[in-house]
């Protein structure tokens, strides 16, 4: 049986070396197991590469897939993974993003696209629901992502008004970043959406592929059309009552950062300590309008358009809180000039927290005099210097003098540095953290969720920081909200009221549902911004998912069968990165990590100095993988573990390579 | 009078959910290139219009469909299409100057917005209030100029392209 409702019940396999493509259904049985996107990625992933695999070499493969939800009508549904193993990490490599590519890609009729091998020159692929062609892009490198889009665009139009056609289609592709194999290089989905970390973009360069551009007039049919168009009106209205919506809705990312107290909170979050010169609204000004992925009600995304001063007519959209809070490290709070810098990554196809990360361990090595004008090309990497970004970030899209060192980072290019950079170029499994931070948030479980995510530091994992006490106070997260919801959901009126550096017995269980829903918010397409991520009281969760697949595919999904899905992709996922040889010690923030792998104490960060204890974290992670079925020593998913989740065979592959399971 | 689909370009933030809630509602599926009203985005300029059929006190479709498919009710001025009367020739898409008509591209049939018969389901679903329905009085009326003026000045001509997909807008600069 195929599965062709909801789903778009094909696979596109596509090989770059011999310039062959084959279509493949989509079984009914595998998409029931793994039910889209990111648990279909890890799935092939780990069934087409692994350790001998180079992760810039023809062996390794780019997977782009799409959720059962992608691209109808149910809520903020746009999303679809781009997964290669990363060569920023050498690890699972995942990125997600929303835009409208992953709609476009199923109405064509395809919920996943699969690329391997190396094209002999530049090439795109060009779909067209059943056409499937790949053209040469000799024309296109060296081209942004912005022009590249319009020239794809250009080479198809025959005659088409140009705004009308680029609507029609969805296009996947990298910038100057990625054909320099900048491990900072993303994938555009369109000009402003990034499927971000891990440096997947070079993964793209390395294959010769510019671009995926597909159009689609197929669309997706539904088991229960009525059904489902009535559950996505219940859950609009339901978001009404969401103390978060309407703040979300006029903010988005942006509001995070802000000027009161409980809102600068955040940057507690991401910095380790309270930024200075916080500017309220600081992009008020620029804003023409609210935008928004595809599908969305929320449109937390924003058009800015700066019309005077230095930076004046730079227009663009996708400027994050993230990218505020950067310009909070980098001292340069000014909108219009952050406006401009998000430009730039985005036209270059940066991922712009890989490069932020970067040029703020390159301030702190210039303020150490670790580093001086001779090794940067005569550029003043000084705080404040907003010149000195732009031409950092150039840099490092074409890996131009020191940006050949950025690019890089966090691990490899501080081996290439040496001189005691490495102290400072603080990660997990690869992935880089905020300096200051060093891979600390604002709770404990925070801090666990982390570090122990599979795609090395990051914050998506899970992590509560919506059940924060004070972090949100203004927009309506009260302490008298935390206490009713942990009474209704745990009946424990502490967990979330006292969520903060000490232990709670019940908080492991509720990270671990969390989790399940953030790894299921991924695996059908829809954002974590409609889930209860952002909107704790009314977003979505694994009952809402289950009726919504369930009227969308015809298949009956219990609440039950998504938990055991989303802990398969877990599983999964970390049985991927224990065959690459990740293991306990991994799962610990920057400078626990450096304790323990090299035996001598962070020489900057000192234990005594953040607010919880080793002993503290030990307890936390234990707790963690016990409630997860994960060894205690190593990490990895157990036999018992692997065996529950349907995964002998992973079980297998792990004990033939010699990895012990427990 | 009656009601007219009132659209607000400044509000629209190019969500597209109006697209699938047609598409749901008219052919049960999930298909946006086949829905009675479309957006269209200047991704570089941030201007995000919704087109669908303007209801013309003197529609031009009317005047030019050579089967007599599209009439114009006489008491509340709504154009509608007969669809059994219609054989898809798409002059009506040729010369509307506001990118009413659209091409299923499934069916390869003209359709035109039918209003739902008085609930549109585009308007209840829009998250921003982009679309609204209701009888135009002064201000209404100032506001359709003024979209009409902006459709007309940046977009428009729907040209017949042979090819499937979401169709086409021809950008008309006169």
């Amino acid at each position: 049986m195929s599965a062709s409702q909801g789903w778009s019940g094909k696979l596109l396999w596509v090989d770059l070396t011999t310039g062959h493509h084959e279509v493949q259904t989509l079984s009914e049985d595998w998409a029931r197991t793994y039910v889209g996107a990111r648990g279909f990625g890890i799935r092939l992933l780990y069934d087409l590469t692994g350790p001998e695999t180079e992760p810039l070499g023809a062996d390794n493969v780019i997977i782009i897939a799409a959720g059962p939800l992608t691209g109808t009508l149910s809520p903020s549904s746009s999303r679809c993974e781009v997964i290669s193993k990363s060569p920023l990490t050498g690890i699972y490599g995942r990125a997600d993003v929303g835009g409208a590519f992953g709609a476009k890609m199923k109405y064509a009729g395809y919920d996943a696209i699969i690329v391997r091998g190396q094209a002999e020159h530049p090439t795109y692929l060009w779909i067209e629901d059943e056409k499937v062609i790949l053209v040469d892009a000799r024309h296109l490198w060296g081209k942004d992502v912005w022009q590249s889009r319009q020239a794809i665009c250009d080479d198809h139009r025959a005659g088409s008004n140009s705004a009308a056609f680029l609507n029609s289609i969805g296009t996947l592709g990298i910038g100057p970043a990625g054909e320099h194999l900048s491990l900072a290089a993303c994938v555009m989905d369109g000009v402003a959406h990034a499927a971000g970390l891990g440096g997947l973009g070079a993964v793209w360069g390395s294959k010769g592929l510019k671009a995926v551009a597909v159009r689609g007039s197929r669309g997706i049919d539904l088991a229960r059309p009525e059904e489902f168009t009535r559950l996505c009106q219940t859950q609009w209205t339901r978001y009404q009552g969401d103390p978060m919506y309407e703040s979300t809705r006029k903010w988005g990312t942006l509001g995070w950062v802000g000027g009161s107290d409980s809102r600068s909170a955040i940057s507690d979050m991401m910095l380790g300590g309270r930024m200075e010169g916080i500017e309220e609204d600081a992009f008020v000004p620029l804003i023409e309008k609210s935008r928004t992925c595809y599908g969305c009600q929320i449109h937390c995304d924003h058009f800015l358009h700066v019309k005077d001063g230095k930076y004046k007519g730079t227009k663009g959209e996708g400027v994050e809180g993230w990218v505020q809070i950067q310009g909070l490290s980098f001292k340069t709070p000014s909108a219009p000039f952050l406006a401009r810098y998000n430009n730039l990554c985005n036209q270059l196809g940066l991922n712009v927290a890989s490069v932020g990360n970067a040029i703020i361990w390159a301030m702190e090595l210039w303020k150490q005099g670790i580093i001086d004008a001779s090794d940067t090309g005569g550029v003043e990497i000084t705080e404040g210097n907003e010149e000195a970004i732009l031409a950092l970030t150039r840099q490092i899209a074409y890996r131009d003098g020191f940006g050949d060192v950025l690019a890089d980072h966090p691990v490899a290019g501080a081996r290439k540095l040496g001189r005691g950079s490495e102290r400072y170029a603080a990660h997990t499994k690869g992935q880089s953290a905020w300096v200051p931070g060093h891979g600390i948030g604002i709770t404990l479980i925070y801090t666990l969720s982390l570090n122990v995510n599979t795609r090395g530091y990051d914050h998506l994992m899970g992590g509560m920081s919506i059940l924060t006490p004070d972090l949100r106070e203004e927009w309506g997260i009260t302490r008298e909200l935390l206490t009713r919801l942990g009474e209704q959901r745990y009946g424990d009126p502490a967990i979330f009221r006292d969520n903060a550096w000490s232990y709670h017995p019940l908080i492991v269980q509720a990270e671990c549902d969390f989790e399940h829903m953030m790894v299921m918010a991924d695996m059908v397409g829809t954002c974590k911004f409609a889930t209860q991520y952002n909107q704790p009281v009314e977003g979505i969760d694994l009952p809402e998912w289950s009726d919504f697949l369930s009227a969308a595919t015809g298949e009956d999904f219990t609440t039950t069968d998504l938990q055991s899905a989303a802990q398969r992709t877990i599983a999964l996922e970390r049985s991927y990165n224990a065959r690459e040889g990740m293991r306990r010690v991994d799962d610990y923030p920057f400078f626990l990590w450096w304790e323990k792998k090299l035996g001598e104490p962070h020489p900057l960060y000192k234990t005594s100095e953040v607010p919880f204890t080793l002993e503290e974290y030990d307890r936390i992670l234990d707790e963690w993988y016990e409630m997860r079925g994960y060894d205690l020593r190593t990490g990895i998913a157990t036999r018992d573990e692997l065996t529950r989740c349907g995964l002998e065979d992973v079980a297998d592959d792990l004990a033939t390579r010699g990895i012990v399971l427990g | 009078m009656s009601k007219r689909i009132l659209v607000d370009p400044d509000l629209c933030t190019g969500c597209m959910i109006c697209t699938q809630v047609c598409s749901l509602t008219k052919n049960r599926t999930c298909n946006p290139s086949r829905a009675r009203l479309r957006i269209i985005d200047w991704e570089h300029s941030g201007l995000t219009v919704p087109v669908v059929c303007q209801d013309c006190v003197e529609p031009v479709c009317v005047a030019c469909c050579p089967e007599a498919a599209i009439t114009q009710d006489a008491e509340s001025g709504i154009v509608l299409l007969d669809a059994e009367r219609c054989t898809s020739c798409r002059i009506c898409m040729g010369v509307c100057p506001y990118g009413g008509p659209i091409l299923d591209p499934v069916e390869r049939r003209v359709y035109l917005c039918d209003h739902c018969d008085g609930s549109p389901a585009c308007v209840s679903s829009c998250p921003t209030g982009a679309l609204d329905y209701c009888e135009l009085g002064a201000e209404e009326r100032d506001m359709r100029m003024h979209y009409l003026a902006q459709v007309r000045g940046s977009l428009v001509r729907l040209t017949r392209r042979a090819g499937g997909g979401a169709g086409s807008l021809e950008r008309s600069e006169a």
